[in-house]
């Protein structure tokens, strides 16, 4: 395995363990407790980070979660005080916040090279506070010394053996430690010197000049000589007889017998049963490019089954077969997109994260309650939707929320709530984010806007969603002040953007006093949409059918002007603009009466109102291809296009944009 | 050729030392991410060598060495240790491990721990 995907492992499991690790830690400071078992797994975590670490020289990584191992090592076998627990989280918040910013840098192709000396330190300082502040719980050092004791109960001969280690050996007193124990057996009776293996100075006696030892035994040398050389890394080893003066000098003058005891093992027969490896990571690369390559089956899927001259043929068999293939490739379909499934809790719970920082910085106490993590959606899509969800909490802590006093001065519960909320809904993922904050001003949201130029005069007409809906117009902010944390207004129309790229739309909904929720409702892929394909004079377009509310023949007289001149239908006591495709691109078509052809109901994010079209083709699972390059590259967006696809005959088609038509 | 049970719960531990083996004539017929785990694939694969790295969730390296020894007193368990575990290994060694080697290794490390091997 090459250097590269060792690395790649390498990132990938630690990136998971620090996510662990800070959900964990935000779980202790949240309850303003580290149970046994919480201390117990962020040490066991911070222990494998440092070990994989070190394995690849990333010495700052290693240095940082050793040092934090250490700390939680502490909390392990000592009491902490519970007003520790503050500066602990704070510590540990910060050195993951450094371990994390040196991965980063390793996944941007760099070393992690920063200097830790100043955190490390802190750490060790703390820890050395905490134990000169107590005192030491005792050490469970529950076995006893080697060497004789009492008098000399030893038969056979006395050896001596002299060994020293390899220098890379490492823990060199307890590999002395592991060759005593394991002569234990051999001989009645063993002293060393050092006397004390594991004592520390031992230790560094050991490394500079090996250690000696000395044995009561009636086996051969040889058979010691051999044992002693089972142990790893010895460098050399010297044994010889001792003559009976140094014998009596060591093990004191003779005596009686010793004893053996005898040990019973028995071998349990094979169970024969074999455990598989259920889970395996995969690149995500070639996720992708199994999605891609999907989707190309799909598409020649229906271009060989649809192909007009073998229809003509009407042949049963083809017919069967052709059944046959769209079964197998709708569950293939089905399958590569499960196994880009992954539920949304790790995102949700990096806001955790977020919530925890702000609510430190500006003092406004605040909780996060997460409801249904296991949803789970297109890991693409999850991964753009991070970033919109993050600024879509801190808007709601930073503005959302009030400050603890204005809470409790409105009769509010002190602490704010903010709620993270995953849901399925048909082929679309909604996820609500909503605080019981002050909620939208709607009446400071239009006079801003008009301000802005963004909202026209005679605002009585303007609904309260569209009010709200402002909040995501490009460059609206109503907070004068910049915030550290909401930034400079930039925010909510980015995050609008950012959704609507990942083909989700964002709707907002207020109770002045009471809180504000924002809905994003996302398709559960990407890739593949259903689509209801339309005709406009000679081309075809594919609206999503997520976005269609309805679609019908309409009367000739259901229509008339707005004194504009523009063009509008009654629907069910609702007022809607008619769109004619065919102006929007300029197409020439025969159909330009509305009653000729059909009006589709779609609903965009600001407006619903009709497209009209010259007729419908039918429902078509579509592929959505990125639009090539050349086309991209010198238009930033084209107006109405969100994508195009290839159809089943192996024409190009394009997808419309339902948000993008009207302004 | 001498099979292999790789233990540790950091996959890229598993990873190295697997790559690491197979590179010089082992064969690492089986890995596991805890103690557990480990107990059984070592009686289901009957490998020649077990590495088995010390703290992992569910059962560490330490109770798992005592399980395996107690089926197989003569399995031939190497402990991966850290510095800093010196309690820990003591433990293992007392009870049966074969040996241990301390990370960060290089390979001519874990092929000498393995190479001493019986």
């Amino acid at each position: 395995m090459s250097d590269d995907s060792m690395l790649e492992i390498y990132l990938y499991e630690n990136s998971q363990l620090l996510d662990e690790f800070e959900s964990l830690l935000l779980t202790c400071e949240n309850t303003e407790s580290f149970s046994a078992e919480q201390i117990a797994e962020l040490f066991r975590i911070l222990h494998t980070i440092k070990g994989s670490s070190a394995m690849m020289n990333f010495d700052s990584i290693a240095n940082l979660s050793h040092a934090l191992e250490d700390l939680f090592g502490y909390m392990r076998e000592h009491n902490t005080r519970k007003d520790d627990y503050k500066s602990i989280s704070a510590l540990a918040f910060e050195t993951l916040d450094t371990i994390k910013a040196e991965i980063a840098k390793i996944q941007d192709g760099g070393l992690p090279d920063a200097d830790v000396t100043a955190i490390t330190k802190r750490i060790r300082d703390f820890i050395g506070l905490l134990t000169g502040r107590k005192e030491p719980t005792p050490q469970q050092d529950e076995d006893p010394g080697q060497g004789p004791n009492g008098g000399r109960p030893l038969s056979g001969k006395g050896y001596e053996a002299k060994v020293t280690f390899q220098s890379e050996a490492k823990m060199e007193n307890v590999r002395a430690f592991g060759i005593v124990s394991s002569l234990e057996e051999m001989c009645a009776g063993i002293v060393t010197d050092p006397k004390d293996l594991l004592e520390n100075q031992s230790a560094d006696e050991i490394v500079l000049n090996g250690f000696t030892l000395y044995m009561m035994s009636e086996e051969e040398q040889s058979t010691l000589e051999e044992k002693i050389r089972e142990a790893f890394f010895i460098q050399s080893l010297d044994i010889w007889e001792m003559d009976d003066a140094e014998v009596e000098k060591i093990f004191g003058p003779a005596d009686a017998g010793g004893d053996d005891e005898a040990k019973a093992v028995s071998r349990s027969v094979n169970t024969g049963v074999s455990i598989k490896q259920n889970f395996m990571s995969v690149n995500l690369s070639k996720l992708d490019l199994l999605m891609d390559i999907v989707g190309e089956i799909v598409i020649t899927e229906s271009t060989v089954t649809k192909n007009p001259e073998v229809l003509k043929l009407q042949l049963d068999s083809f017919e069967k077969a052709s059944r046959q293939l769209r079964k197998l490739t709708d569950e293939l379909q089905d399958i590569v997109m499960s196994i880009r499934m992954v539920p949304v809790s790790a995102t949700f719970h990096k806001m955790e994260r977020i919530v925890r920082d702000i609510s430190v910085k500006t003092d406004k106490k605040a909780k996060l309650t997460i409801i249904g993590e296991d949803t789970e959606l297109d890991k693409n899509v999850l991964d753009n939707l991070s970033d919109p969800l993050m600024h879509l909490v801190r808007n709601a802590m930073d503005h959302g929320l009030e400050q603890t006093d204005v809470r409790e001065a409105a009769g509010k519960d002190p602490v704010g709530e903010i709620v993270l909320k995953a849901r399925n809904s048909g082929s679309d993922v909604l996820i609500t984010i909503s605080d019981d904050g002050r909620g939208l001003d709607r009446e400071k949201l239009i006079q801003k806007g008009i301000e802005k130029g963004l909202v026209d005069k005679e605002k009585t007409d303007i609904t309260d969603k569209e009010a709200y809906s402002l909040i995501f117009a490009p460059g609206f902010s109503t907070k004068e002040e910049v915030t550290e944390f909401s930034g400079r207004g930039v925010g909510m129309d980015v995050v609008a953007k950012n959704i609507r790229k990942i083909g989700g739309s964002v709707n907002v909904d207020s109770s002045p006093g009471k809180g504000m929720q924002v809905t994003i409702r996302i398709p559960l892929t990407l890739a593949i949409i259903d689509g209801m394909l339309v005709s406009v004079g000679d081309f075809t377009y594919i609206i999503p059918l997520l976005s269609i509310r309805d679609s019908f023949k309409p009367g000739k007289n259901d229509v008339f002007k707005d004194p504009a001149g523009n063009e509008m239908i009654w629907l069910r006591e609702n007022c809607y603009p008619i769109v004619r495709l065919h102006d929007v691109f300029g197409i020439e078509t025969e159909v330009t009466d509305i009653s000729e052809g059909i009006l589709v109901l779609v609903e965009s994010q600001s407006l619903t109102y009709c497209l009209f079209v010259d007729d419908l083709v039918g429902e078509q699972q579509t592929v959505v291809k990125p639009m090539p390059l050349y086309i991209s590259h010198n238009f930033d967006t084209i107006k109405g296009m969100a994508g195009c696809t290839i159809l089943g005959d192996g024409s190009i088609s394009l997808i419309l944009d339902i948000n993008g038509l009207v302004k | 050729m001498k099979t292999v049970l790789v233990v540790d719960d950091a996959a890229f531990m598993r990873v190295s030392i697997k790559n690491m083996l197979t590179k010089n004539g082992y064969e690492v017929i089986g890995e596991a991410e805890n103690g557990k785990i480990a107990i059984q694939k070592y009686q289901d694969l009957n490998p020649d060598i077990v590495t088995m790295d010390i703290t992992m969730p569910e059962m560490d390296g330490l109770a798992s060495l005592k399980k395996i020894l107690e089926v197989d007193p003569s399995a031939n368990i190497v402990m991966v240790s850290a510095m800093g575990q010196e309690g820990m290994v003591r433990e293992a060694v007392q009870s049966g491990a074969k040996g241990f080697i301390v990370k960060p290794f290089k390979e001519d490390v874990i092929l000498s721990a393995l190479g001493n091997l019986k």
